[in-house]
């Protein structure tokens, strides 16, 4: 049964920086509303992809539904929608928190308020949630509750007294916490007698039963068997099922406003069940969706190939498949002179891309080559069309072009004192455009910038890392395009334009660049029967040079007694050591050479 | 693995020749670089090694394929075999005469080290048949040799080699070793130049490769040794290449040059795939069809035999493609090459005019070969010869 009244109904989201412990006290809350027994728990039940636990972040948003006995006679129901826990999945975030009326603000009394922690309350308070700040991990000696409970005022707003202290590891305060979700959380409005409006904040596909949505409905009821239509792209179709999602999907008569749960509509692709759309009744009169839908916008493109050239078939198959459970995925065909038939690809950023080409290695046993990923650029050509390259080879002629605009970010970085120099460089260095500088207090500011996304698609965040000892955090929201000049970086090896290796980059940065990629490559590239040498050019001007000198020895040279079995077995071994190289201009280039160009010493 | 009967009856039944390997795993010391099958003499162990080894020389010589055949050639390797005491190796050639068909005038070969060389066991080996002397001289600079941890001077290798002529013995082979830390290009042609001076009649020569366990391979670990480095190999090996041609000697095998008519027929057997037998600790046999070895281990040797079962660690058949990727990357190895048809069978056209266009392959009656300077890189010319890769 279900369509209980709204009033005993709370949404919420958790959201915290990384590793401030959302997923634990996820699992305390699950335990502590009787869901599951603690003996059996899984750590981090609300992460159930492999990947996303080996990860420790939270890739998709989840959710689940607790009953919670607050005191005599008054039984809520509440509602966790766990949120994608990176800055690639800012639009499913914002989607899920806009699911919910509160959110625990959660932050790690030892380690303070960070950027993520930051963007995410901005984003909260953005969508008008109802915060309860809460300090985790109170338990270690290094909890500093007085510091972090002044961060947290001076970040919210709130009363020192409203901040809740808790311990997710050991459970302390976890009762409080629960209290406090359903006496400061407002309930959800009662539009239960208003059209069907409900809102999908996270969508996945089962082999059996097609895509699912998750919902929240925001006004009307859901029932199985009724007709419903997708505003976005206005599909019909009748509903199969509806549920709620305890930890498993528990399917009820209906959903009503307020709550939240799945709807099976008997579609085959999720590309139908749009993450941010709004379903509505098919026979009722038209009325308006839900504000706030956005087509999956991907940031960062790059190509993906086949290792080996026999599998391009197999790799499309596979696309197509990961395609039905991730919308914001793209892809077309490519087709490159050095790496033969592929799809360019596009990805809601580097995360997002690692994961797919992972797995697309690991479930479908692919063998990938993956070039330099880059940003879309906007261009202006000279009669004044309006063009968008997300692919270096596409660059039009410089002639034709009038004006180049990539896209932007503000970003937040903050980070220790101790580190604002360094952390200002490296901002310099990328590009940045300096804005403000806030005080948290005397142990944390914040730093604003406006960068180029292309310049933190790489490795800023391991480098912001590594120059504040770990210290600084960093999380960003895009911020419209800025005029640029860029040009295409070709890399030739013995003479031969590698289309593979080519890049967009900063034009004053384009020395470095090829600096840089020459000698990784000839860090990466294996001697071989002749001297390779590898070069950069712009617009066919040599920029920077380096050789691999020939291989001279490679061989075992003394054959022991008979074992001439040693000596096949080192031969068949450096015949498949061949096969994780690609041909490219006669040479052979090791397929980790194109991510070894992405990562700075 | 599917055995494939068939082709093993037909291998067993044309078995017609030969060669033999007996292998001594004792040395006086280990040396420093030492990966191969030897340990520390003990005379009792010896003792019983030797009476396991006559063990399965019957046992093995008296079934088939082996007794069908004829021997052509017998190596005494090691380890030291010069450390027997001549009875040992009277016993084993007695047992070898007795059983199998052994035609006057094959090669036996002998492996010494200097140390252990004098008139006394050099006359007796020459008397009990063996007729090819493999002295392991490494190289003849005393630090050189006391840094690789031999027991032997410089000296010692000039008198083994002026006692080994005094015991009969006319065919007489140095070994060489290059590619040592501290070593040089000179220092190595100084080596080779005085073997050459002592009028040896073959060069095996070894390229030093840090084995596993060994006391180097424990250095370069600790960081207290430099890796070889291959680029100086390769150097030295066109020094070697360059006074031994000079002196006339055919380069007849990457690691084996030889005055004309001194080739060693036994090396052959391993670079054309005839069939041998091995007998001792860590041998290998190839009866043309399935090869297989011995347990490395010299005290688990003896037990097995003792208890009356093989010493075979493992075995492997090679599929007909494999086979063939072997013929051609054996005979890749020797100045005789290989056939063009069986590399056909292999590779592409477009692959060997590519590797003959850029010199790493040369044709010749119908055969290809791999040039002298290129010999060092022979794992990299056969592996894009057999992955059909055109592209250089
Ligand atoms: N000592 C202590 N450790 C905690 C607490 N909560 C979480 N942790 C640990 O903090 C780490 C990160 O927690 P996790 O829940 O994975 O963080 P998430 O990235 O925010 O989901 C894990 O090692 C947890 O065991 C706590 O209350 N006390
Ligand atoms: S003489 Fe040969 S077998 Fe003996 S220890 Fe030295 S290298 Fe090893």
């Amino acid at each position: 049964m279900s369509g209980l009244r709204s009033e005993f109904i709370r949404n919420f989201s958790i959201i915290a920086h990384i590793d401030h412990g959302k997923s634990t006290l996820a699992d305390r809350l699950i335990e502590y509303t009787g869901l599951v027994e603690s003996v059996d728990i899984r750590p981090q039940l609300l992460d159930d992809m492999e990947l996303e636990r080996e990860r420790g972040i939270t890739i998709k948003a989840h959710a689940v539904t607790m009953n919670y006995h607050r005191s005599e006679g008054r039984e809520f129901v509440l509602n966790l929608i766990d949120t994608p826990g990176h800055v690639d999945f800012s639009y499913e975030v914002s989607r899920s928190l806009a699911a919910c009326e509160g959110a625990i603000l959660l932050v790690d009394a030892s380690q303070g308020v960070e950027a993520q922690t930051i963007a995410n309350a901005y984003l909260a308070l953005e969508h008008d949630l109802t915060l309860i700040p809460v300090m985790n991990k109170i338990d270690l000696i290094s909890a500093r509750p007085e510091v972090v409970r002044q961060q947290i005022v001076d970040l919210t707003g709130c009363q020192p007294e409203e901040v809740l202290s808790v311990s997710a590891k050991e459970g302390t305060g976890v009762r409080y916490l629960l209290d406090a979700i359903v006496d400061r959380i407002p309930a959800p409005a009662p539009l239960i007698e208003k059209p069907l409006q409900a809102l999908i904040f996270d969508s996945l596909f089962d082999n059996y039963r097609g895509a699912i949505a998750y919902v929240r409905v925001v006004s009307g009821a859901l029932k199985a068997g009724m007709n419903i239509f997708f505003y976005s792209s206005g599909k019909r179709y009748s509903v199969d099922e509806v549920g709620l999602l305890k930890l498993k999907r528990h399917p009820v008569d209906r959903l009503a406003a307020g709550e939240v749960g799945y709807v099976i509509p008997g579609c085959k692709e999720v590309s139908e069940t749009r993450v941010g759309d709004t379903i509505g009744d098919a026979t009722a009169a038209a009325s308006k969706p839900l504000p706030g839908y956005r087509e999956p916008k991907p940031m960062v493109y790059s190509g993906l190939f086949p290792a080996d050239a026999e599998e391009y078939e197999a790799l499309r198959d596979a696309l197509a498949r990961l395609k039905l459970n991730d919308a914001s995925l793209q892809y077309e065909p490519e087709t490159s002179g050095s790496l033969g038939f592929g799809f360019r690809c596009g990805f809601l950023g580097l995360l997002h891309l690692e994961i797919v080409q992972e797995r697309l290695e690991r479930e479908y046993g692919l063998n990938l080559v993956t070039t330099v990923p880059n940003v879309k650029y906007r261009i202006t050509l000279s009669d004044a069309q309006v063009v968008y390259i997300d692919n270096p080879a596409h660059l039009p002629p410089y002639t034709n072009i009038e004006k180049m605009e990539e896209p932007i970010v503000k970003a937040q970085i903050v980070t220790p004192p101790d580190y604002i120099g360094p952390v200002m460089q490296l901002s310099n260095e990328r590009r940045g455009l300096y804005e403000n500088t806030e005080y948290l207090d005397a142990g944390r500011t914040v730093l604003h910038y406006r960068l180029p996304l292309s310049e933190i698609i790489y490795d800023f965040y391991d480098r912001l890392k590594s120059i504040s000892r770990g210290y600084a955090s960093f999380d960003y929201e895009h911020a419209g395009w800025e005029v640029t000049t860029m040009v295409k970086l070709d890399i030739m090896l013995n003479g031969e334009l590698v289309d593979a290796l080519s890049v967009l980059v900063n034009e004053d940065k384009a020395y470095a660049w090829g600096r840089r990629v020459v000698d990784k490559l000839a860090e990466v590239i294996p001697r071989q029967m002749f001297e390779v040498a590898i070069q950069a050019a712009v617009n066919s001007r040599i920029i920077a040079r380096a050789t691999v000198r020939a291989l001279r020895k490679n061989v075992l040279a003394k054959c022991y007694g008979g074992d001439v079995t040693r000596k096949r077995k080192l031969l068949e071994k450096q015949k498949e050591g061949k096969k994780r190289m690609k041909m490219m201009g006669h040479v052979e280039v090791p397929q980790e050479a194109f991510l070894a160009i992405l990562k700075s010493d | 693995m599917r055995l494939d009967w068939n082709r093993s009856l037909q291998y067993i039944k044309r078995m017609t020749e030969f060669a033999l390997y007996v292998h001594y795993p004792f040395c006086l010391s280990r040396c420093r670089y030492c990966g191969f099958a030897s340990e520390v003499h003990d005379d009792a162990k010896a003792g019983h090694y030797h009476r396991a080894l006559l063990k399965e020389m019957e046992d093995q010589t008296g079934k088939p394929p082996w007794c069908n055949g004829r021997l052509r050639s017998i190596y005494f390797g090691g380890g030291t075999p010069a450390l027997m005491p001549p009875e040992y190796l009277n016993d084993i050639m007695e047992g070898v005469g007795n059983r199998l068909e052994y035609p006057p005038g094959i090669e036996v070969t002998l492996e010494t080290n200097p140390a252990v060389c004098n008139m006394d066991n050099l006359r007796s080996f020459r008397e009990l048949g063996v007729n090819r002397l493999s002295i392991g001289a490494q190289s003849f600079h005393d630090p050189e040799l006391a840094f690789l941890g031999r027991i032997h001077s410089a000296a010692d290798i000039k008198s083994a080699v002026e006692q080994a002529r005094r015991a009969g013995f006319d065919n007489v082979s140095l070994d060489l070793i290059y590619g040592v830390p501290g070593q040089t290009v000179e220092s190595f042609r100084i080596s080779v130049q005085r073997a050459l001076e002592l009028k040896m009649d073959h060069l095996s020569t070894y390229a030093l490769s840090i084995e596993k366990g060994t006391a180097f391979a424990r250095l370069i670990e600790a960081g207290r040794l430099p890796k070889t480095d291959p680029d100086f190999t390769a150097e030295q090996y066109a020094e070697l290449c360059r006074v031994m041609q000079d002196a006339g000697f055919d380069h007849y095998e990457l690691t084996n040059f030889a005055r004309p008519g001194r080739q060693s027929q036994h090396n052959w057997t391993y670079w054309r795939r005839i069939p041998y037998l091995g007998l001792g600790t860590a041998a290998h046999s190839f009866d043309g069809w399935r090869r297989c070895w011995n347990t490395r281990d010299t005290a688990v040797y003896i037990d097995l035999i003792y208890l009356g079962k093989t010493a075979l660690k493992d075995e492997e058949v090679l599929l007909p493609e494999e086979e063939i990727e072997e013929i051609i990357y054996l005979g890749l190895r020797t100045m005789d090459g290989v056939d063009e048809a069986v590399v056909g069978e292999a590779s592409t056209p477009e692959t060997v005019n590519e590797l003959l266009s850029h010199g790493f392959l040369i044709r010749s009656g119908g055969r290809l070969h791999v040039p002298e300077n290129k010999w060092l890189l022979l794992d990299e010319i056969a592996v894009r010869l057999l992955s059909k890769n055109p592209s250089i």
